[in-house]
């Protein structure tokens, strides 16, 4: 079976489990993805890749990302959403390590009922009540503190994290550094099903995660750059070593477009008159 | 001014603390390859799904993308992963001999969905254009899909579309030329002398390329490129050049070259009387959504205009109206009606008009 095939038939199996609409236009942007996971085509790159008029693809688009299966990427990318196909049926959605432990604590502990949540959430989280020696730990908890999910319990993690946390934990919110780069805010947490204490990991991890957002941002700025300042400028250019009446007018209207951008970023000149004359 | 952030965690890590300490975190933590072999090596989509955001999400340093090449060349079942991490994180596109180092591995892979995906990283680069030709469909189809068109890209562009290149190729390099710059079909033209075109491939391009330009560079010009003047060779293809962009704008017509026509038809008698047939016959065949627009476009071109000009351009209302029906048709008659009240001549002029179209 070829690459295009097997995605294709990818993206039917995907659609079927998620009852999502299964058109033809469907199952071709989806076996594209599927094809390549890392693809961020905007639609109008898209509408190419798949030969479907833009018209077609905006609503299959908004169709697959509200049935989950892509999400935004960028100002107007679209990228495989990840946690669409982590809840599919065939999916390994349930942590098997962090069900056990789920198991082996208090099993009828009223915080159980908030374990699926916790499993779901990207970053470490643990939920502890002190009082009953119950802790409920996702995976990326344990796994940024270097703890171990089996028969985890509150006492274990106040030990990693150093001292008593109903001491630490008063109102307001305590953040500890466990070690470099890695520190636990600690905060008290009370629902109908629960009252305790949450712990929350903040690690580097988040830390990289800003840092690709910025760099997206900045991704971002530089092609707005490249496309409404270097262009025209490098239109400019030509136009200035070879001046032909004809093109005066994209002239013009290359001054006009890195304008418009520098006005979008207050880099203009200001209305006062103060610029250099 | 925007700090280049993508290498500032590697920089700091390095700074801030000694090498143990930086060890000791490597060993802690899974790294770029881990999540590569680990993903490769999934069974499962839910796993593979996640590994592929945890590799989305890192910014590698230039140890990654180096680790990364050597993934590509290796030849393994990561290759293909590795080589899309690659074309998702571009720092290496900074560089000239990133680009250069990246193209070369292109070349020199043998897995065809390895090469596409290494080509993909090319996107909107002017080296993914000399895969446009490559043997694999799946990889001349995905550098189609990369190549911007540039003055420098043009040349592959149209030798592959000259060779005779695979149908969905073809699709997506004109539609990428419907939307070339004016100011480079001038030089797009003058690389049509370069090979041996078939007509039908001449038709297909011209039928791609912008309207306005090609009128412009055709038909309203006085001036044929250099090429055309030198030999008797230069001046037989110019003319068949002519001809078939005649052909090709006169068959579907798009509504800014009508309303380009008429404008210049109302205003320039010269102009009116060497572009007449090339109008009449465009007219006749534009669709009933351009035909309703340029009826309008002839009501507000001769607002308060003078008997010449509605006269010059009576011809072409009469010949719309032809393809038009509903709401539209009665616009054309109530604005022949006003311009049949402007003079006896004009009166006589449509009127006649009326009667060859009947």
């Amino acid at each position: 079976m070829g690459a295009d095939r097997f995605a294709f038939t990818q993206a039917e199996a995907l659609l079927s489990q998620l009852d999502a609409s299964r058109s033809e236009a469907h199952r071709s942007v989806l076996g594209e993805y599927l094809k390549n996971p890392f693809l961020d085509d905007d639609v109008h790159a898209l509408a190419l890749r798949t030969d479907l008029s833009r018209e077609v693809l905006a609503p299959v688009l908004a169709e697959m990302r509200d049935a989950g299966l892509l999400q935004s990427a960028g100002r107007r990318g679209h990228m495989l959403d990840a946690q669409a196909i982590d809840s599919t049926p065939d999916g390994d959605v349930a942590e098997p390590q962090s069900a056990e432990v789920h198991d082996e604590v208090a099993v009828d502990h009223p915080g159980l009922a908030l374990a699926p949540l916790l499993d779901i959430l990207p970053c470490g989280v643990a939920l502890l009540d002190c009082d009953e020696d119950f802790a409920l730990a996702n995976e990326a908890f344990c796994r940024s503190l270097g703890l171990s999910a089996d028969g985890l319990n509150a006492a274990q993690i106040a030990e990693r994290v150093g001292g008593d946390l109903r001491v630490e934990v008063g109102g307001k919110p305590v953040i500890i550094d466990v070690e470099k780069n890695v520190r636990v805010q600690l905060r008290s947490y009370s629902t109908e099903a629960f009252d305790g204490v949450l712990a929350t990991v903040m690690a580097a991890d988040m830390g990289w995660e800003v840092s690709r957002a910025q760099v997206q941002i900045q991704e971002e700025l530089f092609a707005q750059l490249r496309n409404e300042v270097a262009g025209p400028a490098g239109f400019l250019q030509s136009f200035l070593e070879k001046p032909k009446k004809s093109d005066l007018g994209v002239a013009r209207a290359a001054i006009e477009r890195i304008n418009a951008c520098l006005a979008l970023f207050m880099l203009d000149d200001p209305p006062d008159g103060n610029s250099v004359s | 001014m925007v700090m280049d952030i993508r290498h500032l965690r590697d920089e700091l890590a390095g700074r801030d603390s000694g090498e143990d300490m930086l060890s000791a975190v490597h060993e802690q933590t899974p790294g770029l390859m881990d999540w590569l072999v680990e993903c490769a090596a999934a069974s499962d989509p839910a796993s593979q799904a996640r590994l592929v955001a945890q590799l989305r999400l890192c910014v590698p340093s230039d140890e990654g993308i180096a680790l990364l090449r050597e993934a590509v060349g290796a030849g393994e079942v990561r290759s293909l992963l590795a080589a899309q991490a690659l074309g998702h994180h571009r720092p290496w596109l900074d560089a000239a001999a990133g680009v250069r180092q990246h193209v070369a591995l292109a070349r020199s892979c043998t897995d065809s969905a390895v090469v596409a995906a290494l080509v993909w990283g090319l996107r909107q680069r002017d080296e993914a254009a000399e895969f446009i030709a490559h043997s694999d469909p799946a990889v001349a189809r995905e550098a189609a899909l990369a190549t911007p068109v540039s003055r420098r890209t043009l040349s592959p562009i149209l030798a592959g579309l000259r060779a005779g290149i695979r149908p969905e190729v073809e699709r997506i390099l004109l539609h990428k030329l419907h939307q070339i710059h004016p100011s480079l079909v001038r030089y797009l033209v003058d690389l049509l002398v370069e090979g041996s075109w078939s007509e039908e491939a001449l038709r297909c391009l011209f039928a791609s390329l912008p309207q306005m330009s090609l009128f412009e560079l055709f038909l309203d010009t006085r001036q044929p490129a250099s090429w055309a003047l030198g030999d008797a060779e230069g001046a037989r293809l110019w003319q068949r050049l002519v001809r078939l962009v005649t052909s090709v704008l006169v068959e579907r017509p798009g509504c800014e070259l009508l309303r380009h026509l008429l404008s210049r038809s109302g205003d320039d008698e010269a102009f009116a009387r060497r572009h007449s047939a090339m109008l009449r016959d465009a007219v006749r065949r534009a669709d009933a959504d351009a035909g309703a627009d340029l009826v309008g476009h002839l009501e507000r071109l001769t607002f308060g205009a003078s008997e010449d000009k509605v006269a010059r351009l009576a011809q072409s209302l009469v010949d719309l109206s032809a393809r038009l029906d509903g709401a539209a048709v009665n616009k054309v008659h109530s604005l022949l009606e006003q311009w049949k009240s402007l003079s006896a001549d004009i009166k006589i002029n449509i009127y006649n008009l009326e009667q060859v179209i009947r």
